[in-house]
């Protein structure tokens, strides 16, 4: 294997971590490589020698929550013993609260389900229905009421005509409320959680 | 042996590696590798673990055409080695014990 495919496969094993991790590691394994290449080994006897791109990732991983752990544990030693006890003194006060913030982001949520539903259902209704009365001015027509066919018939394609236009600015709306929705998980994570390795 | 023993007896083989001379990681593992076992996936978070520890710092240097990271041992990383070296001492005196048999 040569040394940028390595590279890139380990790229894709750190998913998840943070960027300056990822450069990181990139950087000491391409480093490491390119020693053993000066070093006289060719590039795939150089990649062979490393390690599988995921067991040196979940190696990465393990040695975070070690840390992570060993830090806790010395943090533990004077403070944990208080945060207990806030913690089940202040029930009370954290459970609703904590109720509360979750009842927010779920009505977040539906409301941003309900606008990206109304504003299909808009463009739906402009064009199908647009469509429908200009077919229903035909038969009018057919049976014989030229000036109320032409009346129906107008009418409607003006509404698909709407439709048309108001496409593609309602796709791009409907598409970035959709990223904005994919977007909310992940910002409370960032906001609330330790930052990743 | 033992992980863990394993572990802090590494961190103590990487500061020696760059107590008289900066170094890079290849040639810390030439150098380790006689005397224990280490790949490039074990002394990458070594270094990491040390460098955030205060015990060595970092520094590019430009070699043929490219960078290379070399390893620089700080005060405390030499202090760190020096501890472990009076440690020993005492863990000898507790190996003597248990090598007897619990005797006295």
């Amino acid at each position: 294997m040569k040394k940028k495919k390595y590279l890139t496969m380990l790229r894709k094993e750190m998913k998840g971590l943070s960027p300056d991790t990822v450069r990181k590691t990139l950087d000491y394994y391409d480093e490491m490589i390119s020693d053993r290449m000066e070093d006289g080994l060719s590039e795939e006897e150089a990649v062979s020698a490393m390690e599988d791109p995921a067991a040196i990732v979940s190696g990465l991983v393990r040695e975070k929550y070690a840390n992570a752990a060993a830090n806790d544990f010395s943090r533990q030693k004077s403070g944990s013993v208080w945060q207990k006890v806030l913690i089940v003194l202040g029930f009370p006060l954290w459970l609703p609260l904590l109720i509360a913030f979750a009842s927010i982001v779920l009505a977040l949520f539906i409301v941003l389900i309900a606008v990206i539903v109304s504003l299909c259902a808009a463009e739906a209704s402009l064009v199908l229905g647009g469509s429908a009365g200009v077919l229903g001015g035909l038969i009018r027509l057919c049976q014989g009421n030229p000036l109320q066919a032409m009346a129906i018939a107008g009418g409607c394609l003006v509404c698909v005509g709407l439709g048309v236009i108001l496409f593609k600015p309602t796709a791009m709306l409907v598409k970035k409320l959709c990223v904005c929705m994919a977007g909310i998980p992940a910002r409370l994570k960032r906001r609330y959680y330790r930052k990743a390795v | 042996m033992d992980i863990q023993l394993k572990r802090g007896l590494l961190d103590i083989c990487v500061l020696s590696a760059i107590r008289t001379e900066d170094s890079y990681g290849y040639q810390i593992i030439k150098d380790i590798s006689p005397h224990v076992a280490i790949s490039e996936s074990t002394l990458y978070p070594i270094l990491k673990r040390l460098e955030e520890a205060g015990c060595l710092t970092v520094k590019n240097v430009e070699h043929n055409g490219r960078l290379r990271k070399y390893y620089h041992i700080t005060a405390s990383g030499l202090e760190r080695i020096e501890e472990f070296l009076r440690d020993w001492k005492s863990i000898l005196a507790i190996y003597d014990y248990i090598s007897k048999g619990g005797s006295r």
